[in-house]
């Protein structure tokens, strides 16, 4: 029965946009639609050339939402799947209208060397901006093209094809809350869609650009650039790269061989250490990120961090500026926006929403890097009656830690639980799992704000770096935050990862005669089609919404050969 | 020979899977600078030379291509840190699992830390095994190194006591039903008497398969002669 609707269909007229031909960028972006309400979701899809096999395993996906004075608004790591990584945003209600330029990147594009980007400029909207003032981007002339809906005669269905990619609908006409019946079919040759992104949208919630290559609505642009030495991303894949540089604070020369410790506040100490280059520059690459907010960089070298400087690239930085297109509007625009603000505040109202049924797992990595499994001893100093500091701490009851003053200098040793003599360097101190360069400050810490303290008396050896011991200390209330500063410090807030989620819609949207409104802009979203061989189809149903006018179905991605695809077709909704 | 090549082609197969998905990343070790013992008679390890050899820690990662040895006589792991030549005894509780490649045929010996209850020793903690055949039934040597008694040297007018020891290894069999099968010597006769009520058929297969000697290999076509058995398979 559905297939005969579809061979019947197949007889449409052609439909506007498609092209192919063009040879696949680094990374393909697509997103649900171009303008946005602030307070919606943002769907994105992301396609990474090369091999979907396990030389992607681990590999990362980056977003980046910036607007038009470069500033960024919302970033995100994406893991990849195969080839694919797609997520949504959530555009803050507090946004401000204009163009906006999603920018999506990869560690591993295939092209070594360099970081392709692809650049998809967007439009915001906020709804409670009084006097709604388009960017000054916006033009007006735009021209419903040819066949646009609309304009006359949609037969019972309408499609579009290449020899790669047929895209059809049962019907070019629909009524609200009537089911919409998509084919996808595979071309019998021997190149066929391989990946394939799906939208129906509103017609309006496509823009022109001007000065784009093609007349293709919504458009990606993508460029690749070499890498430099403040975008450098991870190359060992399965980790979150933290990259820099550490110079002399006197005149700026980058030094090499400084050893660095990366840790993180936790109950555990998760220690990565690495040493400068010759260029001065470091990286760490982490695998447990994704557990982390910040971590914080110090010079192992207690004595070394007054004189050192050390800098950390953001690779969301992105070097290019964002420098907005105009964009071809037609006169209903303004009225479309104005709809689809009050759209906007009405789902807000009724807690009706799009997303978030997250499709799948996120893959645990690696967990910490422990420097030690067990303490050989462990003090809880609220067994103890309250001392003052951490002289009379290890004074009265921690007998294997001496600390000693000589007047502004302290000297703290561990003893030996080999030799049962002191080591003859001090023990590496950790407060609430980051690492302390000095004890000058935490030698203040009362017992009463210190959970337990640990203490592991062995020579010791983590990795390349030995210890005359370790102290750790745990304190009751983050007591960290009062002594790690910028002098001693170097933070890094790590940035969110975006789990992939599905499109999904309230379930009245499903039923034909339920009484809650539909007011859905974005009828169907699916960041992922895949095909694996020709001839291969797809079948896709759902229903409209309470919403009439034109629609527009694009289906675009890449093919077995890598070339870019797209298909567009029309639809009316009465 | 074909039970340790089936070990040996998973952790190839793992080392070049780690290689091609680019994780050339090297996870720091932990763990005790030492010396080595001293005052012994015989070697303390199962394997007296160095051996490259890969850690999977805990966590999931792994450091590679380390200089590693395994104690029998203190059920420890040494690392070789190379630069500085110390002797690091590993933190074993953060240890999963290791492997040492033997530098003449290639091989690997995969090596495993146990809960001593999973092999029903009355001990407490755990033990590294190592892993001879791993399937329906597991086959897991215990290469320890006892000690065997103390023997007084003369040396110049010195008079020092030295310790005899010498390999006591332990195999472990451990059957489906998670029953554990220990053999301290290995022989036909001692595999018997340990598979009292499979012997008819263990002999008709060890005679079949010609299998006369007393060495892992022996156990190793034992462990799958018995998984045959097991599995109700002819």
């Amino acid at each position: 029965m559905f297939s005969s609707i579809f061979l019947q269909a197949a007889a449409g007229k052609s439909g506007p946009g498609a092209f192919t031909g063009h040879q696949t960028p680094g990374v393909i972006l697509h997103t649900d639609r171009d303008v946005y309400i602030a307070g919606e979701w943002l769907w994105f899809t992301m396609h990474l050339a090369g091999p979907a096999n396990h030389f992607n395993e681990g590999r990362l996906g980056y977003i980046v939402l910036r607007c038009q004075k470069n500033k960024l608004i919302q970033k995100g790591v994406l893991r990849v799947n195969g080839n694919n990584a797609y997520g949504n945003l959530y555009l803050d209600d507090t946004i401000s209208t204009g163009f906006y330029q999603l920018v999506g990147f990869s560690d591993v594009t295939g092209n070594p060397g360099q970081i392709d980007y692809a650049f998809k400029q967007l439009m915001i909207v906020n709804r409670f901006e009084e006097d709604l003032q388009m960017p000054d981007q916006i033009a007006g002339g735009y021209a419903e093209r040819e066949n646009e809906p609309g304009i006359s005669g949609y037969g019972s269905g309408s499609s579009s094809a290449t020899n790669t990619l047929s895209l059809l609908s049962d019907k070019s006409e629909y009524r609200t809350r009537e089911m919409i019946r998509i084919l996808l079919e595979a071309g019998e040759g021997d190149e066929y869609p391989s990946w394939i992104s799906l939208r129906v949208v509103q017609a309006e919630a496509l823009l022109h650009f001007a000065g784009s290559e093609t007349a293709v609505r919504g458009e990606t642009f993508y460029k690749a650039y070499p890498q430099t030495a403040g975008t450098i991303l991870p190359s060992g894949n399965g980790g979150l790269a933290v990259s820099g540089e550490v110079t002399s604070k006197t005149d700026g020369t980058p030094i090499a061989g400084v050893d660095l410790f990366l840790t993180s506040a936790d109950s555990l100490i998760d220690l990565h250490h690495t040493t400068t280059d010759r260029d001065g520059s470091f990286r760490f690459i982490l695998r447990n990120w994704q557990d982390k907010e910040e971590i914080l960089i110090s010079t192992a070298d207690p004595d070394t961090h007054d004189i050192y400087l050390i800098k950390v690239f953001d690779m969301f930085d992105i070097e290019t500026p964002f420098i907005p297109l105009e964009a071809n509007i037609n006169q209903n625009f303004v009225e479309y926006i104005r709809k689809s603000g009050i759209i906007t505040s009405i789902n807000k109202l009724f807690g009706i929403g799009f997303q978030n049924e997250i499709s799948e797992t996120a893959i645990p990595g690696p967990g910490r890097s422990m420097i030690y499994s067990k303490p050989a001893y462990t003090i809880v100093p609220d067994n103890f009656i309250p001392l003052k500091d951490f002289r009379e701490i290890t004074r009265e009851i921690i007998p294997v830690w001496r600390i000693r003053e000589r007047g502004a200098v302290l000297n703290s040793r561990l003893i030996n639980s080999q030799t049962r003599q002191y080591f003859e360097g001090p023990p590496q101190l950790f407060l609430d799992g980051i690492h302390i360069p000095g004890l000058e400050d935490i030698i203040d810490i009362g017992s009463e704000e210190i959970e337990k303290i640990e203490i592991h008396n062995y020579p010791w050896r983590y990795g390349n770096r030995e210890f005359s011991g370790i102290v750790s200390i745990i304190s009751k209330d983050r007591f960290h935050n009062q002594v790690t500063g910028p002098d001693t410090h170097t933070v890094v807030r790590i940035p969110p990862l975006i789990n992939p989620s599905s499109f999904s819609w309230p379930s009245h949207c499903s039923h034909e005669n339920s009484d809650d409104p539909d007011f859905r802009q974005v009828l169907y979203w699916n960041p992922q089609i895949l095909f694996s061989s020709p001839g291969e189809s797809r079948a896709i149903q759902f229903r409209t919404g309470d919403l009439t006018g034109n629609f527009i179905i694009r289906a675009e991605g890449i093919t077995s050969k890598g070339n870019t695809i797209s298909e567009e077709i029309n639809i009316r909704v009465e | 020979m074909k039970g340790i090549s089936h070990i040996a082609f998973k952790i190839a197969f793992f080392l070049f899977a780690g290689i091609v998905t680019g994780q050339v990343h090297s996870e720091p070790l932990a763990g005790e600078i030492t010396r080595p013992v001293e005052g012994l008679i015989g070697s303390q390890y199962y394997i007296n030379e160095w051996l490259n050899g890969d850690v999977t820690l805990i966590n999931g990662a792994v450091a590679r291509d380390k200089k590693l040895r395994y104690n029998g006589l203190l059920d420890e792991v040494f690392w070789l840190h190379e630069e500085s030549l110390q002797h690091i005894k590993l933190d074993r509780h953060l240890i999963s699992e290791f492997c040492l490649t033997l530098p003449d045929s290639g091989d690997s010996l995969l090596f495993r830390r146990i809960e001593t209850d999973a092999l029903r020793l009355s001990r407490t903690g755990d033990i590294f095994v190592q892993v001879l055949y791993d399937d329906v039934i597991s086959l897991y040597a215990y290469r320890r190194i006892a000690r065997r008694g103390d023997v007084v040297e003369k040396r110049g007018r010195a008079r020092i006591m030295l310790t005899e020891i010498e390999p006591a290894h332990i195999y472990f069999f451990i059957l489906p039903d998670k029953k554990v099968v220990t053999l301290e010597n290995i022989s036909r006769r001692s595999v018997y008497r340990a598979f009292r009520e499979k012997r008819n058929e263990l002999g008709r297969y060890l005679r079949i398969k010609n299998m006369d000697t007393a060495d892992d290999e022996f156990l190793i076509e034992t462990a799958k002669i018995l998984k045959e058995i097991f599995s109700g398979r002819d």
